[in-house]
């Protein structure tokens, strides 16, 4: 079970025993991460899964789509250069370890 | 046609049920059907209209994601309508599968932006708050008609371009009707609605073209889009009428059930009053027990098993979202309303590539109408049974009489 460390705006670190869920985001809202709301349930149409990628891990996650590249410039908080939809992230074991940090806004 | 049911190739059967969704009692209240066809198995066979039917959370979600086996092209209610005697040209987002809908779908994610939506929050919160006002000065009122129909037929035409007129708001809530009846059998219900449309005929069809669209809206970026190459010219209207027939009365059944809960449970108005941000969970949580829109239709493209029982090729399969939303199997005390409540995997808004495209829309219209009127009241109440408005599959009320404590 890969272990995923969420970094609120204020510091704060909350790390998630993922589980079997299939992707980020349905990690953090199964264990109730304040800052992922997932609204829409990974369907792509309400980008509040926003997060930011810790650097060292940008490289290890699978490439984005386009359409995920496009729903990043309609996010509450500007996107960075490593900003990504948490829905699009499948889990799997090899991101045990994964560090993300949640924006200040997801509506 | 019962024959289909009688036997698939491993000799397994679907259970006939008789039973029927859209009798006035089972739309007053549908839950003891829910039951009973959850109990009957995966899927059962509708002796009444010929179509098999789903009512368990666990096998209608894989089925709504897996658009290759259960399309949309059948279309989105209980006809064929490939086949000639219900013929008619589908929907260019809702019944069309991957790959065309993909196209689709793309250009009108676009139009339907978070940030586009976003843009229109300060003026939704100027006349939530107007109308907030307006009732709060009355201290009692109807639910519906006085407030979440007024504010959702205010805003959303506006925000889609359609320009004001005495009759807009008669005439889309019954478009809506419409809409939402045709996607059941033809019964009295639907050929009445159908002749009160008839009349206004014009009105729709003048609504859909590029002329009635101000700017500035989503219409008439629908048709920027067909400008740019992104959708063929002539489904542009058809993308209007969408938003024009499916828009308003789900957002206002949602919000009118939302009130509804609220007000029977003075514990669960405090919980919004102590943080108003709680207000878009409360909103999934009446989505998930009122289900807006009951029933999706989706069409076999090979024999499938569902759960033991096979299908076969080129079935209509009526499939009740709302069963699924308050299946035991699925959710802890299914009926209980519970702003708190994880509810994530609820499908009132569908699943899969097909997902409700508006729910932004609906979400804002929703949380800025119920913030005003969380910051303006300290007790909600009921004063008086609700009452329904009965629709083949759209389930919402009719009236909601309510009386506000200020504070
Ligand atoms: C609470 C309010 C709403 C509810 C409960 C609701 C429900 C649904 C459901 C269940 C579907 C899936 C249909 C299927 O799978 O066959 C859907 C799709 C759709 N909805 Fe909504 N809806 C709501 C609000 C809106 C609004 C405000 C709009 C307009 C902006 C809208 C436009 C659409 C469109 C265009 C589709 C088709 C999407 C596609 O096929 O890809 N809906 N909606
Ligand atoms: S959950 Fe909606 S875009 Fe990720």
């Amino acid at each position: 079970m890969p272990t995923i460390t969420f970094v609120r705006p204020d510091g704060e670190r909350i790390a998630v025993e993922a589980g079997n869920t299939e992707s980020v985001m349905l990690a953090a809202v199964g264990r109730q991460v304040a800052g992922i709301l997932g609204e829409c349930g990974g369907s792509m149409t309400c980008a509040t899964c926003h997060v930011f990628v810790a650097p060292e891990w940008l490289d290890r996650l699978p490439p984005m789509s386009a359409a995920e590249d496009e729903l990043l410039d309609a996010t509450a908080t500007e996107r960075g250069h490593n900003s990504r939809l948490s829905c699009q992230i499948p889990l799997s074991e090899a991101l045990d370890g994964l560090v993300v940090e949640l924006p200040e806004m997801q509506i | 046609m019962s024959d289909l049911a009688s036997m698939d190739a491993a000799g397994r059967t679907a259970p006939v049920l008789d039973l029927d969704p859209f009798a006035d009692a089972v739309l007053e209240s549908p839950f003891e059907m829910h039951a009973a066809l959850r109990a009957a198995g995966p899927v059962g066979w509708l002796s009444k209209y010929g179509v098999y039917v789903m009512g368990r959370h666990k096998d209608i979600l894989p089925a709504l994601k897996d658009w290759e086996t259960f399309s949309s092209t059948g279309g989105s209610g209980l006809a064929d309508i490939r086949k000639p005697d219900a013929w008619r040209p589908g929907s260019p987002i809702v019944e069309v599968d991957p790959p065309q809908h993909t196209k689709v779908r793309t250009a009108l994610q676009r139009i339907l932006s978070p940030a586009v939506i976003r843009q229109w929050r300060q003026d939704f919160e100027i006349e939530a708050e107007r109308l907030a006002d307006e009732v709060v000065a009355k201290g009692s009122f109807c639910g519906v008609t006085d407030f979440a129909e007024t504010f959702v037929s205010t805003t959303f035409p506006t925000a889609l371009g359609l320009a004001d007129s005495p009759q807009r708001r008669d005439n889309l809530f019954l478009l809506g009707a419409l809409n939402f009846d045709g996607q059941g059998p033809r019964n009295a219900r639907y050929e009445a609605t159908q002749r009160k449309a008839d009349e206004i005929w014009d009105w729709y069809l003048d609504s859909m073209k590029r002329e009635a669209m101000l700017p500035g809206g989503f219409g008439e970026k629908i048709f920027q889009a067909a400008d740019a190459g992104e959708i063929d010219p002539e489904i542009a209207p058809l993308l209007v009428r969408s938003f024009l027939r499916g828009g308003l009365d789900t957002t206002s059944s949602m919000i009118s059930a939302a009130l509804w809960y609220l007000a029977q449970d003075p514990a669960q108005w405090q919980l919004l009053r102590d943080d108003p941000t709680r207000v878009r969970g409360a909103l999934d949580e009446a989505m998930r027990l009122e289900t807006p829109i009951q029933n999706v239709c989706r069409q076999t493209m090979r024999g499938v098993e569902i759960d033991g029982t096979t299908v076969p090729f080129d079935s209509k399969i009526l499939i009740i979202l709302a069963s699924a939303n308050r299946d035991p199997e699925r959710w802890e005390n299914p009926d209980r309303f519970d702003v708190m409540r994880q509810t994530m995997g609820h499908l009132a808004l569908g699943n899969g590539v097909h997902m409700c495209i508006g729910q932004m829309i609906a979400r804002l219209e929703g949380e800025v109408l119920l913030k005003a009127l969380v910051s303006r009241v300290s007790a909600l109440k009921l004063t008086g049974e609700p009452t329904r408005a009965l629709n083949n599959n759209l389930r919402s009320l009719a009236t909601l009489p309510l009386s506000i404590t200020a504070g």
